[in-house]
């Protein structure tokens, strides 16, 4: 894998600009996901016997989430809207796949969306039931940072698999909705819920939820657990993220790429 | 009564430059014209001209600011329906349908605003996709979506021909078409016109103009410059014509009587030793050319190998009106 | 080109897109079913089930077992949905019509623009309703047998009265978009009205327990009363205190119909003047 610094470095700065010009969609994707949340979470903690317990428990998940959706519409958006416009194909007329255009958003995606949405939730749920805000401070930063640390190569990941899987087989859009259910498990939906909650492991954002648990002193998997697997789960997931973005730009320059809704 | 009766028409536009600032685009500007039933008439004129405006304004889609225009003697503002009932339309070709559905379903949707009953609606639409050539192209039961720029063109062609109407309106139907497509539409256009149906075409195409109108109408700045059949405007404007001759024997004093009774603009001869190739540029009707040249043949002793006439286009004649020159060649 | 003709015309182009897009409204109906039941189950994930249902009783009143719950969760769903969809088709699709897409223009050959908006507003959230709830019969027949279909039987005629006066709403916010203001991106609006509207309507929960300041966008439209009515009828049973947001929601009918029709007769005249 020719890990290239300057390469990289351009990429961000690309999607900087790109973000720049897409502003006011940003701002409405935060305000949008805050409202989501609020739907879902005024009545879950409202419901919950111990509010502050559930807002630790539930909340994180919310980011975990959030990562995985951001990079699969992330990806989608490269391999269909981008089509339609005529944009894709001056990405890649410049090498670049849809891992390189995962790359130059993830900085904006994952640290400062992602973050700040998360926050920002976190604030507006305590407001809402009448709890103390302060109360969302993560009370082990380094275990917060671990997560973000961690949530890139699991936004890599996600961005890659749904990118292949939307080129090279006739799944449309609503598959990635399909895909975003079955990822609540692990993230919104604790791994308790699991008879072993390590099994949900096997849903890549489900560790990134759990180190933001952790933050809190929530985590459902034990800690040790977590920290042996980062290192793993760090080199996996690139890796695998860099091979099915490889698979995904081969099938694209076999067959070509069509938009499709 | 006449198809279309066009009586000093206006239209502004007013575009919004920043905050405050408005631009008011005088789109049209007096426009009188007139259109008989069972012709072909184009519309002819720059980008920007006002054309589509025209155009919108006669399918009811723009109310125009002052004068009147009637679509069969029905005013398009006042009787609109009545308008409506009566005329089909093509407008822009790239787009105009629902991109999910399929050309058919498009039709059908569009035979059922209409008017027409559901079973009639289905049927009309399967003879126009049939005529437009989309059914053979297996085509109607695509999306819209993944038409190329030919077939949505055909697509808006069936839309306008679906309940069999008295007057096209059709704004550059062949625009992005391939040549077979283009010619396919010609040929539809002309037979159509021979049923009797009238026929408002706009386009830039001059030589696909000039193949099918009875008459022009050209606009410029949002006010009609000239209006009459290809011909009159060509006999107007007096272009020139481009004689090519060949000729072996006395060519000088060919040319200076020939000179004498048309008038050459230009003139050039290529030797080719006992024959010469003489091109002239004259400004005189075709009839007087021919004329005169076979009259001076006959008194000299000249003999003619190989003659050619080209009369002026649509193309200079439409050049020659739009920047008010008519030695362009 | 008369009101049948229109109603004729939208009724089979809803009826070949939801052919179509059959697999998005599979979507549809579960991402809010997930949503709606997570949103009383989830607690249950961390504390008793009987707790959460304990305290759901409390909140409103009634003494409550989990099929109640269930039931209501899956009932619940059904207005999210038809709040999705309804406000996301009428705000997009018009201003697609319009600006993207075009087909608008094809229309106004056909017809004038206030009798096709005024048909479409009419028409289409019943064709919606019908489409984003089809699940409803047989989730709650699965849930509570013949106890589910009456349930149905009396929420789906509240569902249909509910989706139009949402539909007229959702028009006027459609029509300034979509004829009035340049804007880029709309749906960004209704992408934003969806869950403001959610959030602040009470829908798992009594209003009286939502914060005032995400109720006030809520109570522009008739979505808090239609939660109100369905909360008392499933919890409840017919019960007198249905009167009130019953007329609630007739007059905000009256009131968005009779603000529609100027509307639309206005913009008939101004679309006309500047051009689809």
């Amino acid at each position: 894998m020719n890990v290239n610094l300057k390469k990289i470095a351009y990429l961000l700065y690309i999607g900087t600009q790109l973000a720049r010009m897409h502003a006011v969609s940003y701002i409405a994707s935060f305000l949008n996901s805050i409202l989501w949340f609020l739907v879902l979470y005024i009545p879950v903690t409202v419901l919950s016997p111990n509010q502050i317990l559930a807002i630790k428990t539930f909340l994180p998940g919310v980011f975990g989430m959030t990562i995985a959706s951001l990079s699969m519409w992330t990806a989608t958006e490269f391999l269909r809207w981008y089509v339609y416009h005529g944009l894709t194909d001056m990405f890649r007329e410049c090498g670049f796949s849809v891992l390189h255009y995962l790359i130059s958003a993830v900085h904006i995606d994952v640290i400062l969306f992602a973050t700040s949405t998360y926050f920002a939730s976190a604030i507006a749920a305590t407001l809402v039931v009448g709890l103390d805000p302060f109360i969302m401070f993560p009370h082990s930063v380094a275990y917060f940072i671990i997560a973000l640390i961690v949530a890139i190569p699991t936004y890599l990941l996600y961005g890659s698999l749904i990118g292949y899987l939307f080129t090279s087989t006739s799944i449309g859009g609503v598959w990635t909705n399909i895909f975003q259910m079955i990822i609540t498990f692990g993230t919104i939906v604790p791994p308790s819920i699991a008879p072993d909650p390590r099994i949900l492991l096997i849903n890549p954002a489900t560790i990134v939820a759990e180190f933001v648990r952790a933050a809190y002193g929530t985590n459902i998997i034990d800690v040790n657990t977590l920290t042996l697997l980062t290192p793993i789960v760090i080199l996996l997931y690139s890796l695998t993220a860099y091979l099915i973005s490889n698979k995904c730009e081969k099938y694209i320059a076999k067959y070509g790429l069509k938009y499709r809704v | 009564m006449k198809c279309i009766d066009v009586i000093d028409i206006k239209k502004k536009y007013i575009a919004k430059e920043g905050l405050r600032k408005n631009k008011v685009v005088e789109a049209l500007n007096s426009v009188t014209f007139n259109v008989d039933k069972g012709t072909i008439h184009a519309l002819l004129g720059p980008n920007g001209a006002g054309k589509t405006t025209m155009i919108k304004i006669l399918a009811t889609l723009l109310l125009p600011d002052e004068g009147i225009a009637k679509v069969l003697g029905f005013d398009v503002v006042k009787e609109a329906d009545e308008v409506r009932r009566r005329i089909g339309v093509v407008l822009d070709v790239a787009k105009g349908f629902y991109s999910s559905l399929s050309g058919y379903e498009n039709l059908v949707f569009y035979g059922l605003l209409k008017g027409l009953s559901f079973s009639y609606a289905r049927r009309r639409t399967r003879e126009v996709l049939e005529l437009v050539g989309l059914e053979a192209m297996d085509a109607s039961k695509r999306s819209y979506h993944t038409y190329s720029l030919g077939m949505r063109a055909r697509l808006a062609m069936a839309k306008a021909l679906l309940t069999e109407p008295e007057l096209l309106l059709l704004d550059e139907p062949t625009l992005g078409l391939d040549v077979e497509s283009a010619r396919t539409v010609r040929k539809l256009m002309v037979e159509l016109a021979k049923e009797g149906r009238t026929i408002l075409v706009t386009g830039h195409n001059m030589f696909e103009i000039e193949q099918i109108a009875d008459r022009i109408t050209i606009i410029d700045k949002g006010r009609v410059i000239a209006n009459g059949a290809p011909q009159e405007l060509k006999d107007r404007v007096g272009l020139i014509h481009k004689i090519t001759l060949s000729i072996s024997g006395d060519t000088s004093k060919f040319l200076s009587v020939i000179g004498d009774k048309l008038g050459i603009e230009k003139l050039r001869i290529n030797d080719f030793g006992e024959n010469k190739v003489v091109i002239a540029y004259v400004k005189a009707k075709r009839g007087d050319i021919v004329q005169s040249i076979f009259d001076v043949m006959k008194s000299m002793d000249i003999k003619i190998l190989d003659l050619s006439i080209v009369e002026p286009t649509l193309e200079d004649v439409y050049i020659a009106i739009v920047r008010g020159d008519s030695n362009d060649l | 080109m008369t009101f049948r003709s229109i109603i004729l015309a939208i009724l089979y182009r809803d009826i070949a897109l939801f052919r179509r897009w059959f697999s998005e409204y599979v979507v549809l109906w579960t991402l809010p079913l997930v949503f709606s039941i997570g949103a009383f189950f989830l607690p249950a994930t961390l504390f008793e089930v009987e707790a959460v249902v304990s305290r759901f009783s409390n909140i409103i009143g009634v003494e409550l077992d989990l099929v109640d719950i269930i039931l209501y969760a899956v009932t619940i769903s059904a207005i999210m949905s038809m709040t999705l969809l309804i406000v996301d088709e009428t705000i997009n699709t018009l201003y697609q019509e319009r600006k993207l897409v075009g087909s608008l223009q094809m229309v106004l050959e056909a017809t004038n623009l206030r009798t096709y908006l005024l048909c479409q507003a009419l028409i289409r959230p019943v064709i919606l309703v019908i489409a984003s709830t089809m699940y409803l019969p047989i989730a709650l027949f699965l849930i509570a047998k013949v106890k589910g279909l009456i349930v149905f039987a009396y929420v789906f005629p509240l569902l249909l009265i509910s989706g139009v006066a949402l539909g007229l709403y959702s028009l006027l916010i459609a029509i300034p978009i979509t004829f009035y203001v340049e804007i880029d991106r709309p749906w960004i609006i209704a992408s934003l009205l969806m869950p403001a509207l959610l959030a602040g309507s009470g829908i798992h929960i009594p209003i009286r327990l939502i914060p005032l300041g995400i109720k006030l966008i809520a109570y522009t439209s008739p979505l808090p009363y239609e939660c109100e009515i369905l909360r008392i009828m499933l919890l409840r049973g017919l019960n007198p205190d249905i009167l009130l947001p019953t007329t609630v929601i007739t007059i905000a009918l009256a009131v968005y119909m009779s603000i529609n029709v100027w509307f639309t007769m206005k913009t008939d005249r101004y679309s006309r003047k500047i051009g689809v």
